[in-house]
């Protein structure tokens, strides 16, 4: 039907001589039969173009940017950048603290994940039942997301001041010696997980929560007259149904684990003596304090790497699973 | 061609820059729209940026002190500029304002004229900063004016200065049963009495307080280590010399000195809290520049100034501090009227000024001579005896990698006077990473 159509839609002087020379005549033809065949592909990419045009400014030409400065030293303020090879990269694995911070991400960011899934399911199960106010007591749940980490800070840090803070002074109230937090690398790694997991695990909940409302009713109802225990159904028919969105929540969670940021940057600043330095904010630290663009580059590149291999297997895996 | 491409950085750079600071940056100032010149008699006023503050507080301030001061700089302006209109921001200070500075400069906005501490070698290197007359320096001191050069050319004036003494809470003393007008002279004075505070103390009150960590530690440890002939490198700033048997000495001894420190009070990151210790009679010593005069005044608190204590085998020594610079951007398209503010900041005048008002100390000779400015500041004239007596000069800025440099320097002091590692093995290790990243 469309063919008929364009067919009409040729203008008949365009077929005949006096609008042009011959080979202009046919080139137009041609390009009015090329325009026809892949009419749906033209309309489809000028509706896309400026969705790609903005994916291409803002994600594919900085990120190609950054492979190139990778490759370069440059202070971002004076000269061109200079080509040094893979020189950042002998760097990162060789010298200073780029690996210790990388792997540090890592395992906060694995601790963080496992304690959000977990905790998020309980949370998302226990307001899955039907109780007053759940509607209430849902968005109490997800209070923390929506509040900035620049106050969730301040609040953290005058809880955890090490002259007067609130914890301290509680602790000296019920006769115990004071714990000057800031001092340890252990304590100060303790409060940055349990901070970015009571601030980020409503989102984990709300995502569960969808999960378990969209579980069919009749699974259960077969369960329980199969004779099923309470137990036996959360384990066959609840955490089976649920692996999607687990699935979903540890691809994103691996990936968010490495951009643990704001908690090291507003409350611990990388201490103890760097003793909580995680890779973003060493990347930040080499871009925006020693302006080495080059060194920054080279660890996003190689965080980028890392995610992504991580992500791929993770994919695999769950595909693996679910087939 | 080569211009061209360097166009075609600065664009994918800023572009970049748009993507990645997006979320994070702060505010940035917004672009004026007139290009003024700097013709004197032109039609249009010239509007000059200033990130600085060269009185007590922000022009938004209206007490009368604070307003004399800005209202002398305008008036000395328009000699030269008639109807200039001078706009002060507030972009922070230290590392904050060389960072957004740094960031302003890459985006080809910076101010016209900016004031900082420790970052004019760094800027002056990376061609940022204009070069300043001779002329506008001849009455400055040298020592401030060390931190202002770059390769023997001068690229800032210094408007006000500063060296450490050590702060002394008198009612704390007194309470401890010391005599509150004979503060210690030597480390072992210094040290036996803050334990003497601390074990009176009881908790209530304590010794010292010791700054551990970043810069601020790091200016506030220098002192002690030159006063041993220790320093962060050799005098022309080539070698590193962190593990020096003098640095170790220092550090063991303030390490010591720590345990005498209000409980929790060596993890403080805020300067402010720190010192209010002092002000408010948890600790009777903290080691001190001369805005302390005015703050613990502020704070009521009844505070005596004396010379840092020495060590049995070392001499007196200091680190200049506090020690503002004033420069021109280069990218400034206000030149002659940014050279202009920075030789009324250098000038007697101003900096008598300054002084009277805010008991901070001139870097101007002329100035630092007044008699009435110690009679208005006696305590000043303990920091004029240090200036006289101590050898001092700025912290070393170093020709390559220097933010990782302090970095690597501050995670050794950190972790000798907070953490239990050993001092030798933390300097060595500091001392190899600042060796590489120096080659």
């Amino acid at each position: 039907m469309s063919r008929i159509l364009n067919k009409k839609a040729i203008p008949r002087e365009t077929l005949v001589s006096g609008g042009g020379s011959a080979p202009d005549n046919v080139q137009s033809i041609r390009l009015q039969k090329w325009m026809r065949r892949h009419k749906e592909g033209i309309i489809g990419y000028s509706i896309l173009s400026p969705m790609i045009l903005y994916f291409s400014i803002f994600a594919v030409f900085p990120a190609l940017f950054v492979i190139y400065l990778s490759l370069t030293e440059w202070t971002g303020v004076a000269g061109l950048p200079e080509w040094v090879g893979i020189k950042n990269f002998r760097t990162f694995f060789t010298q200073g603290d780029y690996v210790e911070t990388l792997i540090r991400a890592g395992v906060y960011g694995i601790i963080i994940l496992f304690c959000s899934l977990i905790i998020g399911l309980l949370i998302a199960l226990l307001l899955n039942q039907k109780v007053f106010g759940s509607g209430a007591i849902r968005t109490i749940w997800y209070l923390p997301v929506l509040v900035p980490f620049a106050v969730v800070a301040q609040m953290v840090n005058t809880l955890l001041s090490p002259v007067d803070g609130v914890v301290k002074q509680m602790m000296v109230r019920f006769g115990m010696e004071p714990i000057v937090f800031q001092e340890s690398a252990l304590w100060m790694s303790f409060w940055l997980i349990i901070i970015t997991v009571w601030k980020g695990v409503g989102s984990t909940v709300i995502i569960y929560l969808a999960g378990l409302q969209g579980i069919d009713t009749t699974l259960y109802e077969a369960g329980k007259v199969d004779g099923a225990s309470r137990l036996k159904i959360f384990w066959y028919i609840t955490i089976p149904c649920l692996r999607p969105i687990t699935m979903f929540l540890l691809i994103t969670g691996i990936i968010g684990s490495f951009q643990i940021f704001e908690p090291v940057q507003l409350i611990t600043y990388g201490g103890p003596h760097g003793d909580t330095n995680i890779i973003l904010y060493r990347i930040y630290q080499d871009a925006f304090q020693a302006f080495n663009f080059g060194m920054a580059s080279a660890s996003s590149v190689v965080v980028l790497v890392v995610t992504l291999i991580l992500s791929v297997m993770q994919y695999r895996i769950s595909q693996r699973r679910i087939t | 061609m080569k211009k061209s491409r360097k166009t075609l950085f600065k664009w994918v750079a800023a572009m970049v820059m748009v993507a990645m600071l997006a979320a994070c940056s702060t505010k940035a100032p917004a672009p004026s729209t007139n290009t003024p010149t700097n013709s004197v008699g032109d039609s249009d006023p010239i509007r000059l940026t200033v990130w600085a503050q060269p009185s007590l507080d922000w022009p938004t301030n209206t007490d009368k002190k604070n307003q004399d001061l800005y209202e002398y700089i305008q008036g000395e302006m328009e000699k030269k500029f008639p109807g200039i209109i001078i706009d002060y921001v507030g972009k922070g200070w230290g590392d904050d304002l060389r960072q957004n500075l740094m960031l302003a400069v890459m985006a080809g906005n910076p101010p016209d004229v900016s004031f900082g501490e420790d970052f004019v070698p760094e800027l002056a290197k990376l061609g940022a900063l204009s070069e300043v007359p001779a002329d506008f320096t001849t009455d400055l001191a040298d020592g401030p004016m060390e931190a202002a050069k770059f390769e023997d050319k001068i690229y800032a004036v210094s408007g006000m200065t500063g060296i450490f003494a050590l702060m002394y809470n008198k009612d704390v003393m007194t309470k401890a049963g010391l005599n509150p007008d004979a503060p210690p002279q030597t480390w072992d004075e210094w040290f036996e009495m803050s334990k003497k505070i601390t074990e009176t103390g009881k908790g209530e009150y304590f010794g010292s307080v010791v700054q551990t960590t970043g810069l601020g530690g790091t200016f506030r440890i220098a002192p002690f280590m030159r006063q041993l002939g220790g320093d962060l490198t050799s005098p022309d700033s080539e070698k590193i010399t962190f593990q020096s048997p003098e640095n170790v000495k220092a550090l063991s001894f303030l390490k010591e000195l720590s345990l005498t420190a209000p409980s929790g009070s060596t993890a403080l990151n805020d300067e402010n809290a720190l010192y209010n210790l002092v002000h408010h009679g948890k600790a009777a010593f903290g080691v001190a520049g001369p805005w302390h005069i005015s703050w613990s005044q502020n704070e009521k608190c009844n505070c005596g100034f004396a010379p840092l204590p020495v060590p049995e085998d070392g001499e007196r020594a200091n680190v200049i501090v506090g020690n503002t610079l004033w420069f021109v951007l280069k990218q400034s398209k206000n030149q002659e009227a940014g050279m202009e503010y920075l030789r009324i900041i250098a000038s007697k005048e101003y900096q008598e000024k300054f002084a009277i008002a805010s008991g901070r100390m001139p870097s101007n000779k002329l100035a630092i001579a007044n008699t009435e400015l110690v009679e208005l500041v006696p305590q000043l004239a303990v920091y004029g005896e240090i200036v006289a007596n101590e050898q001092a000069g700025p912290l070393p800025s170093y020709p390559k990698n220097g933010p990782k440099i302090w970095e690597a320097w501050h995670k050794a002091q950190e972790s000798v006077l907070i953490g239990d590692k050993s001092i030798e093995e933390s300097l060595a290790e500091a001392q190899k990473t600042a060796e590489d990243l120096l080659k």
